[in-house]
Order: structure tokens, then C-alpha cells, then sequence
């Protein structure tokens, strides 16, 4: 593994960076004889699975690192042959059950099926279960999450679930009853600033420290996007200055071009040119959802407060209507549109004000 | 075809029928009211329209008998022709037939009456009628038939003349093939007008010394006026009786075509349908065709300018031969489609008729699984009627194909087309190819079902008949039935049929059943039936939204109905609204777009719960955004494309990403979309200052180490293609560059001496890492990875036979499975 | 995968014996609420009323169709099911037939495993000869959640069956039970357990697992945290327990999800824009549960002091409507800000 983000990913609970008491409760957690049903949710990049991992050769040894990867099949009540990708060892098997899309149920009920009715190699025997790890458990269709809820209870015995989500929101209660729930919160700025150094030292390079803090800051928080970040401007440009360009994912910077546009003017042409940008992020899978929090985020900056107000009101409910609908890209332009409304009659009242 | 009279025996009976036929045509009038308006549409044509002169009308009404056998001067025919005609019967002379050839010639007529009536299903008076005449008819030819054989010696100028110019068996001079009532084929000659004048002056002079040709047109011309005058009052004294009298019959049966001058649809279409038809008659009739086609057209294109215009489908055809080897024509199968109700059933029983074939018709009532539909194909077309005594090749007509499902449709083109190559090999098996015209129907000729009969068969679209043209078949309609109509009424009630015939017959039939005294223009604007449902296009839908419409303003709705395709057109109000009117204020945009979103969470629920309940609501917001956008000024609507373009391009990104996802399963979709994927691109993009790795510096080399890795992680790789002007470009695959950015992609791709030494480190890269894989076996050297480690030593093996060749189009193969093996180390190195 | 499940399989086939023994040697140990679950009709904390009832119908008087509601972890499902161990006593399994939400209780469920188990007659002797109820008993646990054809199919069956079965229907809201069926049951409610004998009764497991909580005040704020709760405030104690090793404040809102309160209250102070971007920036980067959240506020902005009537009104008809939005699935961070900007006007405007 050759990028920074893989190559210095931390491999023992004891050798994270941060949480530290975290991983030293997960390690007694091990150590005692049940192990239950976990669900671990957090940001993305805060490092979840990084923890998980640690978590596995901790209960398994370093025979839980020898990955394989394989398609599995399934078929469907309906006879649709599905296929799915999963990563396993000879003690845990992973999946991302949204894969598959609506059909995550089937996954889910004959893959902890399966783990469940073969038994562990005895002769290693440290742990009579498998482990089932499924990850973005939060955007499971509800029905996926009340089947696990049966699956959870019928095969106790041989095999554990570890759940991993965004937020435990869109968990359903009854899952969060029967997990025990790890928080892991993202890593603060200055300790995202703390890992790049370590690992740039590891690297033999060195890194300003307003550098590290300026990357730090503009990852949001997520230490996957930091470590990447540190790594490109180091093929960017190296030595590293101080003051040197941070790249950043261009949707960002695109969001960002986009609210501007409708800053700089109101009317329907530019609306439609607005479209065609907010297409473009469609069309590079950006969420809408994350297209609309950004879109918020920058075009309130210069409104007063009874403007934020609505517009964050309507952003709320457009974009809890768009979930509910097929085609965003009609929730977007109408939230555009009706910002571009809001905005121009409070420039025109307020012109109107002064003369 | 052995069961076929042979020709000469044909040639017997079909000159008979052709008598009989000219005979018809004395005893019709114009009491049937269509006949007159098309008159002078064929007179343009001339009688190069292969039919003009041939008159199938098996249509008699009670009003004139068969005594009335004055020649019908308005008929639209030549004047030449008309006295061909008047000739014909008064001058039997050349006929030379025995007397049994005329039985089976009566015999002949007494089916038709036998088989008319449930043809036509007319009241039990018309029939009796109808059968009276028959008789009538059939007895007075046959005592002309008898009668002049003696004195017919005189006249051999006419004798020629009939003898030449008809036939029934190809003859060597120009011709055109025709079919007699009976569907019988005979063939005409055709001359050119100079010698029909020249021949027709020498049979005028002939039959009647005395009188000149123009007094014989003179007196033609009385006859048809005292006719005419007596066929009005006929009808002024019907207009009382007629009206108690219930009309069970549709009137849409009554006054469907019963010949080709009858035919509503366009000229060009009937003929190319009649034409393809013909084409056939090679296979059918074994006559050849081909050859003589050129001839007849000089012959056509010399007579009148007009025709050159219909004659266009022709020209076009030129190019590609109309036959195949087997002499069967080119297309198999002729595809009709057009709107409903314009008489695409009716056009193509009428022309199998009249081509001499029996047609046979499959529509959606018959079952049509397709073990169902393939013996259906197979007694149609390899069969022959033994009851029907006419003995005709069957003309399979396939009537509402798109409603087929799309196996059935697939077996017909494969049947189709595959028989060609059969015949060659196993020609004296009995397995037979098609050899048999088919016609299918269709209302929408690009229904899905219908894609691969679309590329095989040739498509004549039947458009709907003119406003103009069907007001004045309605006319003639309500004249005979003795329904007053205003000249406005009829007008009205053809817009409102918009082309279709069926529905204005029945609205019309529907108003005489008020028992009005008059239908005027309320009456058929306020009858609530009539307004035809369906086939607006989504595009008209789409123009109708954008537009005030100040006579019905409540239209929209019903529009949006009948386009259905709600998706599209909301579709299409997206991509146009921004343009409709002068919103500066985006009062319009923020209005509009609340219905739109409305729109998607109601058709979003309705799918996502399959429940239906709301489905209705639809169109109302749809309807909603019409009063919001139309305007009075003209729109030019775009057709929307946008979010097919966005599909299709998302796709495609998609598609890479997932190539991407398929070596880092591990790394959630979420993740690599937006951290990992826009950003490994700068990794991917070492700046050196020199593509030779050895003139680089230590931490070059490394980050082009560090970038090959990466590409092995991510299962990436640089390929080489040729670009289309024909130099040689590393290409990045899958293309990450597109993924990460958003148009800005180009300014940070390598330039490509630095993409080929990467692609060298890429190689390199995975050699180590075999390497690397194997030590580590050979350490470990377990007994239960033993079955792995020899998987790796295969591939290790791969790769090293591959190294010194450099063509990197190869390396696919060897690269998906290192990536896939580096991943089973994860967390090791 | 392959090799994942060959390996096993290998194994199983290799020792079938040492397999067989170790599925019964290893049992999961049962979680707290299981273990302590109440033995008899007496130790159910509480609810008097129902209690009572119950102990009659034990002492020989017929038991009518029951239909049990109010919040969760009131003693519901222990209830019945003490009551029933103590009807039937070895032969409960014969004679009980439980479901709950994680089974299949749709309408088909309804119509052949109800129906079938109802229609069974029973004698009013045991196996051994000693006499027991003359009927069965069947309980529908979280009732609320099945649907409403579901219960519409079971109306019927509740009637005709009347000799034979019994229905104890549980649920926490008692409007999501179609009134046919309520009118066929006699209702219970279960009010929300003193907080004195939740914290006595979370006492006595503490000191049968041997677990030290100190004085109560631990135990008081477990009880707090878990609004009454009792199965809660146990499966919190063991999750803290397990997770940390011992009983802590802090450990206890970790286990449970719980947003702290000084989140709350700072959210529900919060001043201008930019001060809630921020917030609710870092509360969601510290994964904490927007839902949750809303929950807490809910009940603090009610008992707030400071705000007026007016401003409760707005804030909380607010909070519905996030709420609403959140089970959907929007975006929290959209409707924290929503709501917060809700909560910043009303500041304003008091």
C-alpha cells in the first residue's frame, strides 16, 4: 500500500493517535469473555474502521489482516441473481450491503446465514463467532435494518455484527438496543495536525507546523482527506512552504463557484446556468445532500438574519423533500430559485430604502 | 402453385370477368356518393394510375338496377377509356368462348353473391336486393356473352384491341397488372396516348360508321344527365321513406371503401403499398415483374409532370434492387402505421384484394403467444385456401402489431429474413420460406416491440386524412343517408375528428340518431363524444403548456392526459420554463418549481408504494404549471434532453468509479467519491523535470514509485491507444482525472513522457510486489496457504513472461490480478 | 468467502463432537434485562392495579383478553410473562405463544400461525395431573408495530376463540391499536416507574453482579439519563459496565447515546449564525445523534425556565417538524440548522 493514508494506517489499538481511552476500553472490551454486537458510527475519516481493524487482529491475531477479496452471489425472492463484493479474512467477512440497493436485505439475511451455520477453526480457537462486518448500516432500507434485528438475536452464537454507520440517526432504535454503540467523534484540527506530522515524519519529510494546521483546517475534520491532501501537496510542490496551495477536491471548490453565481446575479438566465453546473455535480455523484449543505453554507454569508433564517428554513424542507422525491436536480434549482428570489427582493427593498 | 389454372386456361375466365367487371362498372352510379369526389383526384393522374381505369365496386345499390346500364359519364375515366368501355359490351364479337367456359363464369358470379353479404353485412331487404341484381346481372351477360359471338367476326379492330391490351399472363409489351373484382389478375397494356387516340379513332370508326366520335360523347353526355337527374329525385323521394328506416349497420362498415378510387388515405401511400404488393408476383404468381418496370415508368413520366411527384417513392427505390435473389422483393414485410382510425385496416385488405390475394388477418384479439402466432404464420402463408373456390394466395395482414409482444415480433423478422439462406440449401424440402405478402399494422411505429421489424420491412406511414378530405367524404356520407348537415357542421366535426374517419362517421352517425332536422356547428361542438383521445405527443403537449389557448382553455388537461408521458413533459417544462415568460423577480421560477417538486414526490411515492391512488394528481400539476408559463408569444420548446445526457454521462462516471471500487472494496463509495478519488490525481501527477528515471533525483523516483503504487492500489493503469490521428497516447484507465474534477481535468494529467515512465514504475512496481508475496510464502511456507501461494507463483510466472514486452495493450490481464492479490495484504506491509 | 466458510466447515467436519459439546458449553451470557427479569407477578415493580388483576386471575378467576400500554420499560412484557410462568409453570411453552415486532406478524402470519395455535383446544390438566387454565395464551408484544390489516385479521380470531385463548396485547401507543380491537380488551396502562423503586431495583442487580455504584447518585443519574426506563438504565449499567469496567456518569451517557446536556443547553442559547454553523458543525463531526438531540431539547425547553410560552411554542412546534424531517431521512445538519435559526429568532424575540 503505497498511498500515506494506507501505509501509516495504525495496526495495533494501542498505536492510535487519538482516543486513546477509547481504544483502551475496546481493548478490555476484548479481553472479556462475550463479546457483544457493536455499532460504531462517527464522520467519515474519523476513523472508524481504522479501529475496527485494530479491534479484529486484537480478537483474532494477525490472521484477521490476510484480506481476500470476492464476489458472492445471491438471488433474490424474485429470482434476481445479485452479486456482491466483500473483503475477508479467514475470521470476519465484510460488506457494504448498499451495494446492492434495495435488494440489501436478501445480502444481509443469507450472508450472516452462511457466517453463522460454519464454525470457527478450533484449532486457533481463541473465539468461538465470526465476525460480520457491515458497513453504512445508516443507509440501510428500513426493512434491511429489521431483518438484521432478527438476524442479530437468532445467531448470537457463532457470529457477532459489527455495524458501522455515518450516524445513528437513521438507526432504527431497535438495532441501537441490542449493539453496544461506539461513538467515534472526528479527530480534532489539532490532532489531524498532530498525525500529519507524525507521518510525515515517518516519510522523512518535514512539515511547517501552519501547514499542517492550514491542512488540518480545510479537511473538515477528516483525517482520510487530510492525510490525502498532505500527500498531494507534497508531489506538488516539495520542499513544503508554509504558504504553499492546499489541493482540495474540486466538488468543493465547484459547490462554492456555483453559490457564487447565484450571488453575483438574480435572474432566470442565470439560473439556467446555475442548472448546469449543479447537473455537472449530479453527474460526478456528488449527494445532493452534501451539495445542498454547501450550497447553504456559502450563500448565506452575506444575508442578515432574517434572511439565514429563511433560507435555512427552506433548505431544511426542500432538501427533506428531496429525499423523498427521484430527481434532485428539481429540488436544487428550486432552492436556488428561491434564494435568487429572497435575495433580489431584499436588495431591491433595501435600494429602495436609500433612495 | 400447381393448383393455379394455367395460364391459358386463365386467360379464358379472366377475360370473362373483365367483361363482367366493365359491366359493373355501367351498372354503377353515382348514388354512391364517394365515388364523385375522388373523381377529380384521379383525373389528374390519368389512367397511368394502374387502377383509375379498373373499378372493383362490388357495391350496388337498390336505388339503380341493373337495367340502369347507361355508362356513367362523370366516372373518372379518360374519355378515350369510356369508349373502350361502351365499346366492349356492345361489341362482344371478338369473344370466342364456348358456352361451359361461361357457366363457370356465372357460377363464378353467384359466389360473389353468395359470399357479398356477409362481406358487407347489409339489412336482409339490401341483401335480397342485392342478390336479385347479382342475378339479373349475370343473366343479361350471359346472353350478351352468347348473343354477339355471332355478329362479334365483323369487328376485328376491337378484337385487337381487347385481345392485346389484356391479358393474363405477362405479357412482352408494357403493361400493368390489375386484379378484376374477382381478384383475378389480368394485365393491361399500356401505350402511349398517341396511339390509344389513333387505335380508339379506328374503333370508334369501326363499331359506328355514321356517327362520329363526338356525337357517340354527346350522346354519352345525355344519358348521364337524364341519369343524374333521375338518381336526385330517386333520392328527394327516399329522403321521406328512408329516415324511419333503422340502420343497424355501423356506417362505418357501410361506407368503408369498397375500392381503390374509394380509398381516403393518400395516393402516393396506396400506391406504394399496391406496389410493394406487386412486387411479390414473382414468387406468387410467377410473373416476372422487374423487367418491365422501367418501360412503364418512362411511360408515366413522359404523360404528366404531376405524376413524377407521386412517383418519387419510386425513384428512391431505384438504387436498391426490389427483388432479392429469390425474386422476392426486398422487404419482406410492409409495416402500416398511422394514427387510428385513418384506414389502415381498411387500405390493406382493399390492396391485397385487389393484388389478387386472399386476405388473412391476425389482429390482438386472436391469441398471439408465439407458438400460437407461428402456426398462425405458417397456415397463412404456406397454405392455401381449398374451400374458397377463388383459390387465391393468402395475404397475411397482421393487424395492431405493437401490441405484440416483442418475442412474436422477433419471430416474424427471423422468419422473415432467415428464409432466404434455407431456400438455397434445402429448396426440395418443405420447409417453405416466406412467399407470401405481409402486411402488418401498427398505430406506433416506434413502440419498442416493433425495433426489429422496423430495419427489415418497409414502412408506409398512413398519415391522417385532411380535415378538407374527410368533410368531403362526410358529405357524400350524409347524403346518403339523407342527413341534413351544414357545410360548417361537417367542417367542425372534421377538425374535431382530427383526421380520424372512424370517429366522424360515428358522431355523425350519432347527431342522425338525435333525429334533427338539421345538424349545424352547436350540435357537433356541444356532442360530448367525438373528441379524439390520445396520440398528442408529448411534444405537442409540451408546446400546448407554453401557449395561451383562448378558444378552450380547459384543454390543457385533457392534452396532458393524452400525451400521457408525464415524466417527459415535466421533463420538458424544466428545461423551458426559465425562458417562458419575463420573470425578473423569479416569482414564475420559485412558483413553478413547487409544483414541479410536488410532481416528484407524488410520482416518487406512487412508484416507490405502487399505489396508484395519486396518480391522477399529476397531471393537475402539470396543468398547474401551464397557467403559470403559457404565454401568448411563441415558444420555441425545446425537446428535453438534459436529463438523458446527465444519465448517460453519470453512467459513465459511474462506471468508473465502480472499476475503481472493485480493487478497494474496503473503502466505502461515500469515501472515495468525495475524499479519495479527488485527490489521488495530484498523487498520480509526479512533476518531474525529466521523463528519464535515470537522470531524476532520488525523491522523483520516489514519488513515481509512490504514484505507480498508488495506481496498483486503486487497480488503475495507463494504456496505450492510438488517438485518431494516428499517434500512439498513454490513457488512463479508468479515468480518475474525470472523476476528480470538473472540466479543469486536462491542466493536471502528466504530460506523456512522465505517463509512459509511470507506466514503466507500474510495472516494475508489480514485480516487486510479486516478489515481495512470494518471500514472504516462502517464509511462512504454512500448509493451509499452500494452495494460495502456488495461485501467486502462476502469477508471478505471468508477469515475467510478460515483462519485456512493452506493449502495454497487453497488460490488462496481467495487472487485474496482482492489484487483486496486493489487496489481500492490506494491512501487512 | 470461500475459503472462509470451507475452513469452517472443514473444522466442523473434523471434530464434530468438540463442535456439538461447545455449542452448549458457550452460551452467551444473558443480558441483565433477561437475567432479572421479574420471576413472579409480585416483584413487577409498581402498578398496582394491573398487578392485582392479575394475581385474582392466578388465584383461579378467568383472565380477560388483555391489552397492556404505556412507555417503554414499564414492566410490560414482564408482566405477562411472569404471570404466565406462574399459570402454566413447566408446560408455558406448550401453552404461550409470544411474538414480537422481530418476528413475521404480517397478515399471513396472523391468518395461519394465530389462528392454527388459537383453534387448539386444551385441557384444564396438566401433564401431570395437576390442574392449570383452561386456555392458551397468546402475546403480542410491541403491537403497535403490526398493521392495521394485521390486527383487522386478528379480530375475528380474538372473538371466536374466546374458550380456548387468551390475547395479552402490549404496546406503547394505545391510538395505534384499531379500536375493534381495544374494545375487545381490558386496558391497562402502565404509568412511568418511580424513580425510588427503579433505583432500588437497579441496586439489587448492581449487587448481584457484584458491580460497585457507589452511594446512589450514580444511580440516580442513570435513572435521569434514561427517563424511567428500566430496561434502559439496565442495558446502560451493563454496557457501561462492560465497555468501561465500571459505573460512571459520563460512561453511562457514552453507552446510551446521550447527547450532554451542556450541548443542549448551548444549543438552545445559541446567540447568532455563524455561532450555530459552528455548533452544529462540531456537533455532528463529535457523531453525536441530531435526533437525539431533538429529543433532549424537547424536554429541556418545556421545563425551560427562562423561555416565554410564545417562545416554547415556536421552538417546539419547530422541533416536530425537524423531527419529522430527520425519520424521513433529511440531512441533519440542514435541519440542526433550521431549527437552530428557529431557536436564535426566538431568542431575539421574546
Amino acid at each position: 500500500m503505497s498511498l500515506w493514508v494506507d501505509k501509516h494506517r495504525p495496526r495495533d489499538l494501542m498505536k492510535l493517535d487519538y482516543h486513546k481511552d477509547q481504544a483502551i476500553r475496546l481493548k478490555s472490551l476484548v479481553q472479556q469473555s462475550d463479546f457483544p454486537h457493536l455499532l460504531v458510527y462517527g464522520p467519515s475519516g474519523a476513523g472508524k474502521k481504522t479501529r475496527i481493524m485494530c479491534l479484529l487482529r486484537e480478537l483474532y491475531g494477525s490472521g484477521a489482516e490476510r484480506l481476500r477479496q470476492e464476489t458472492m452471489h445471491f438471488t433474490t425472492p424474485s429470482n434476481k441473481k445479485i452479486e456482491i463484493m466483500t473483503v475477508s479474512s479467514n475470521y470476519h467477512i465484510e460488506v457494504n450491503p448498499t451495494d446492492v440497493g434495495i435488494h440489501d436485505r436478501v445480502v444481509i439475511m443469507d450472508l450472516v446465514k452462511n457466517v453463522a451455520q460454519t464454525h470457527q477453526i478450533d484449532s486457533s480457537g481463541q473465539r468461538e463467532f465470526k465476525v460480520v462486518i457491515l458497513n453504512e448500516v445508516d443507509d440501510l432500507t428500513k426493512d434491511a435494518q429489521h431483518a438484521l434485528r432478527r438476524t442479530m438475536e437468532k445467531y448470537v452464537a457463532t457470529c457477532r455484527l459489527i455495524l458501522i454507520a455515518n450516524s445513528i440517526s437513521r438507526v432504527i432504535p431497535a438495532i441501537r438496543s441490542r449493539c453496544l454503540t461506539i461513538r467515534v467523534p472526528a479527530p480534532t484540527e489539532s490532532e489531524i495536525a498532530n498525525v500529519l506530522h507524525i507521518v510525515c515524519k515517518k516519510e522523512g519529510l518535514s512539515l511547517p507546523t501552519e501547514l499542517a494546521m492550514r491542512i488540518a483546517k480545510s479537511s473538515d475534520r477528516n483525517l482520510r482527506r487530510a492525510l490525502l491532501m498532505c500527500e498531494a501537496s507534497k508531489v506538488q510542490q516539495y520542499p513544503f512552504t508554509a504558504d504553499q496551495k492546499v489541493p482540495e477536491p474540486d466538488w468543493q471548490i465547484f459547490i462554492k463557484d456555483t453559490a457564487r453565481m447565484a450571488l453575483s446575479e438574480q435572474s432566470p438566465k442565470k439560473l439556467g446556468e446555475v442548472r448546469q453546473k449543479l447537473y455537472e455535480l449530479i453527474i460526478h455523484g456528488i449527494p445532493p445532500d452534501i451539495i445542498f449543505a454547501g450550497l447553504l453554507k456559502e450563500l448565506v454569508r452575506n444575508c442578515d438574519m432574517s434572511m439565514k433564517c429563511q433560507i435555512a428554513s427552506h433548505a431544511a424542507q426542500f432538501e427533506h423533500r428531496m429525499r423523498l422525491g427521484n430527481k434532485p436536480i428539481f429540488h436544487l434549482e428550486a432552492f436556488v430559485a428561491k434564494f435568487m428570489a429572497i435575495y433580489k427582493k431584499f436588495m431591491e427593498d433595501s435600494l429602495g430604502d436609500v433612495f | 402453385m400447381g393448383d393455379y389454372p394455367d395460364p391459358d386456361e386463365e386467360y379464358e375466365l379472366m377475360y370473362s370477368d373483365e367483361l363482367e367487371l366493365l359491366r359493373d362498372m355501367d351498372g354503377n352510379t353515382e348514388s354512391n356518393p364517394i365515388r364523385k369526389k375522388l373523381q377529380t383526384a384521379k383525373r389528374s393522374l390519368d389512367f397511368s394510375s394502374p387502377v383509375a381505369k379498373k373499378i372493383v365496386s362490388n357495391e350496388r345499390r337498390n336505388s339503380n338496377t341493373a337495367s340502369n346500364n347507361s355508362t356513367d359519364g362523370s366516372f373518372s375515366l379518360t374519355p378515350s377509356l369510356q369508349h373502350l368501355d361502351d365499346i366492349l359490351p356492345s361489341s362482344n364479337g371478338p369473344n370466342k368462348r364456348t358456352v361451359e367456359d361461361l357457366f363457370g363464369d356465372i357460377n363464378d358470379i353467384d359466389f360473389d353473391n353468395i359470399q357479398l353479404p356477409s362481406k358487407k353485412q347489409k339489412t336482409e331487404e339490401e341483401c335480397d336486393m342485392e342478390l336479385i341484381d347479382k342475378i339479373i346481372e349475370g343473366r343479361r351477360q350471359r346472353q350478351l356473352l352468347t348473343e354477339p359471338s355471332a355478329r362479334g367476326i365483323v369487328n376485328t379492330g376491337p378484337n385487337y384491341v381487347v385481345k392485346e391490351n389484356l391479358t393474363t399472363s405477362v405479357p412482352k409489351w408494357p403493361f400493368i397488372p390489375l386484379k378484376n373484382s374477382n381478384g383475378d389478375r389480368i394485365y393491361v397494356r399500356l401505350v402511349c396516348e398517341d396511339l390509344w387516340e389513333d387505335s380508339l379513332d379506328k374503333v370508334t370508326n369501326q363499331l359506328s360508321l355514321q356517327t362520329t366520335y363526338a356525337s357517340v360523347w354527346e350522346e354519352a353526355r345525355k344519358i348521364i344527365e337524364a341519369k343524374k337527374q333521375e338518381t336526385e329525385s330517386t333520392e328527394l323521394s327516399h329522403e321521406t321513406g328512408i329516415k324511419d328506416n333503422v340502420v343497424d349497420e355501423l356506417w362505418v362498415e357501410k361506407y368503408r371503401p369498397k375500392s381503390y378510387v374509394d380509398l381516403l388515405s393518400e395516393e402516393p401511400v396506396n400506391r406504394a403499398l399496391l406496389h410493394w404488393l406487386h412486387l411479390w408476383d414473382k414468387v406468387v404468381f410467377k410473373k416476372d415483374v422487374k423487367t418491365k418496370e422501367p418501360h412503364q415508368r418512362i411511360a408515366f413520366s413522359k404523360r404528366t409532370g404531376q405524376f413524377q411527384m407521386s412517383n418519387n417513392w419510386k425513384g428512391k427505390k431505384e438504387n436498391e434492387p426490389e427483388l432479392d435473389e429469390d425474386g422476392r422483393p426486398h422487404h419482406k414485410v410492409a409495416l402500416l402505421c398511422g394514427p387510428p382510425g385513418v384506414g389502415k385496416t381498411t387500405l390493406a385488405h382493399l390492396l391485397a384484394r385487389l393484388a389478387g390475394y386472399r386476405p388473412v388477418e391476425i389482429n390482438a384479439s386472436d391469441e398471439r403467444s408465439t407458438e400460437a402466432f407461428q402456426t398462425a404464420l405458417q397456415s397463412a402463408t404456406l397454405m392455401q385456401s381449398v374451400l374458397d373456390a377463388e383459390r387465391r394466395p393468402n395475404c397475411l395482414i397482421l393487424d395492431e402489431i405493437d401490441g405484440a409482444p416483442i418475442q412474436t415480433v422477433e419471430l416474424l423478422v427471423k422468419w422473415c429474413t432467415a428464409s432466404a439462406k434455407k431456400e438455397e440449401g434445402k429448396k426440395k424440402n418443405k420447409t417453405q420460406p416466406l412467399k407470401r405478402p405481409v402486411i402488418a399494422i401498427c398505430n406506433d411505429l416506434y413502440a419498442t416491440s416493433l425495433r426489429p421489424l422496423r430495419l427489415v420491412s418497409l414502412i408506409v406511414s398512413v398519415g391522417s386524412t385532411s380535415a378538407a378530405r374527410l368533410a368531403a367524404r362526410l358529405t357524400r356520407v350524409s347524403r346518403a343517408e339523407h342527413v341534413r348537415v351544414t357545410a360548417r357542421a361537417l367542417g367542425a366535426l372534421a377538425a374535431r375528428a382530427r383526421g380520424d374517419v372512424r370517429t366522424a362517421l360515428h358522431l355523425l352517425a350519432f347527431l342522425k340518431a338525435r333525429d334533427r332536422e338539421t345538424i349545424n356547428v352547436e350540435d357537433v361542438e356541444n356532442a360530448a363524444i367525438g373528441t379524439k383521445d390520445s396520440t398528442t405527443s408529448m411534444m405537442q403537449a409540451l408546446q400546448a403548456i407554453f401557449t395561451i389557448n383562448d378558444s378552450e382553455p380547459t384543454s390543457i388537461l385533457k392534452t396532458i392526459q393524452a400525451a400521457g408521458e408525464y415524466d417527459r413533459i415535466v421533463e420538458g417544462i424544466f428545461e423551458n420554463y426559465l425562458t417562458a415568460r419575463v420573470d425578473s423577480r423569479l416569482l414564475i421560477a420559485c412558483e413553478t418549481t413547487t409544483w414541479l417538486r410536488l410532481y416528484d414526490i407524488v410520482s416518487s411515492w406512487t412508484q416507490r408504494t405502487q399505489n396508484y391512488s395519486l396518480y391522477s394528481l399529476l397531471p393537475l400539476c402539470i396543468a398547474r404549471c401551464h397557467s403559470l408559463l403559457a404565454s401568448r408569444q411563441q415558444l420555441k420548446v425545446k425537446f428535453p434532453m438534459q436529463a438523458q445526457e446527465m444519465s448517460r454521462r453519470r453512467a459513465e462516471l459511474e462506471s468508473a468509479v465502480a472499476a475503481v471500487r472493485a480493487a478497494r472494496v474496503d473503502v466505502s463509495r461515500r469515501a472515495l467519491r468525495l475524499d479519495l478519488l479527488p485527490l489521488l490525481p495530484y498523487v498520480l501527477s509526479p512533476t518531474l523535470r525529466s521523463a528519464n528515471i535515470q537522470l531524476c533525483s532520488e525523491t522523483e523516483r520516489k514519488s513515481l514509485r509512490a504514484c505507480a503504487g498508488a495506481m496498483c492500489d486503486f487497480g488503475l493503469q495507463y494504456s496505450q491507444q492510438r488517438t485518431p490521428e494516428g499517434l500512439y497516447a498513454f490513457l488512463l484507465e479508468p479515468d480518475v482525472y474525470k472523476v476528480a474534477f470538473f472540466g479543469s481535468e486536462e491542466r493536471l494529467r502528466p504530460p506523456p513522457a512522465v505517463r509512459q515512465a509511470i507506466a514503466r514504475e507500474q510495472q516494475l512496481e508489480i514485480i516487486r510486489r510479486n516478489e515481495n508475496m512470494m518471500n514472504r510464502m516462502c517464509s511462512k511456507n504454512s500448509s493451509s496457504e499452500a494452495k494460495q501461494k502456488t495461485d501467486k507463483q502462476t502469477i508471478t510466472k505471468d508477469v515475467k513472461t510478460e515483462l519485456p514486452n512493452h506493449l502495454q495493450r497487453l497488460q490488462p490481464k496481467v495487472i487485474e490480478k496482482p492489484t487483486r492479490v496486493s489487496v489481500s495484504f492490506i494491512y501487512t506491509n | 468467502m470461500q475459503a472462509f466458510l470451507k475452513t469452517g466447515k472443514i473444522s466442523n467436519a473434523d471434530k464434530p463432537s468438540s463442535s456439538g459439546t461447545k455449542v452448549v458449553k458457550k452460551k452467551p451470557p444473558a443480558p441483565w434485562v433477561e437475567k432479572y427479569r421479574p420471576k413472579t407477578i409480585d416483584d413487577i415493580v409498581d402498578q398496582g392495579e394491573v398487578v392485582q388483576v392479575l394475581r385474582e386471575c392466578l388465584a383461579g378467576g378467568d383472565l380477560p383478553h388483555l391489552l397492556f400500554y404505556g412507555p417503554p420499560g414499564t414492566g410490560k412484557t414482564s408482566a405477562i410473562l411472569a404471570a404466565a410462568r406462574q399459570l402454566f409453570g413447566d408446560i408455558t411453552r406448550d401453552r404461550v405463544l409470544e411474538l414480537n415486532a422481530s418476528d413475521e406478524r404480517g397478515i399471513q402470519v396472523i391468518r395461519d400461525k394465530v389462528k392454527s395455535f388459537s383453534q387448539l383446544t386444551v385441557s384444564n390438566k396438566r401433564p401431570d395431573g395437576r390442574p392449570c387454565p383452561p386456555y392458551k395464551l397468546v402475546i403480542l408484544d410491541e403491537a403497535d408495530s403490526m398493521t392495521s390489516a394485521a390486527q383487522a385479521a386478528l379480530r375475528r380470531t380474538m372473538e371466536r376463540e374466546t374458550r380456548t385463548t387468551r390475547f395479552c396485547l402490549i404496546c406503547n401507543y394505545v391510538s395505534r391499536i384499531i379500536p375493534p380491537i381495544t374494545s375487545r380488551c381490558s386496558k391497562f396502562r402502565f404509568k412511568p416507574l418511580a424513580r425510588e423503586n427503579v433505583i432500588k431495583r437497579l441496586q439489587e442487580v448492581c449487587e448481584a453482579e457484584g458491580v460497585d455504584v457507589g452511594n446512589g447518585e450514580i444511580l440516580q443519574e442513570a435513572v435521569h439519563t434514561c427517563e424511567g426506563d428500566l430496561r434502559r438504565a439496565l442495558t446502560a449499567l451493563q454496557c457501561c459496565q462492560r465497555l468501561i469496567g465500571k459505573i460512571t456518569p459520563e460512561g453511562l451517557i457514552e453507552v446510551t447515546g446521550l447527547v450532554p446536556q451542556e450541548l443542549v443547553d448551548k444549543f438552545l442559547s445559541t446567540k447568532n449564525y455563524s455561532e450555530l454553523e459552528a455548533f452544529v458543525d462540531s456537533f455532528l463531526m463529535d457523531a453525536y445523534s441530531a435526533s437525539q438531540l431533538l429529543e433532549q431539547l424537547s424536554a429541556t425547553v418545556v421545563q425551560s425556565g427562562h423561555l416565554t410560552n410564545k417562545q416554547k411554542c415556536v421552538i417546539s412546534e419547530k422541533i416536530a417538524v425537524c423531527s419529522h424531517r430527520l425519520l424521513d431521512g433529511g440531512a441533519e445538519v440542514m435541519q440542526l440548522t433550521d431549527l437552530g435559526c428557529t431557536i436564535i429568532m426566538a431568542n431575539s424575540d421574546p
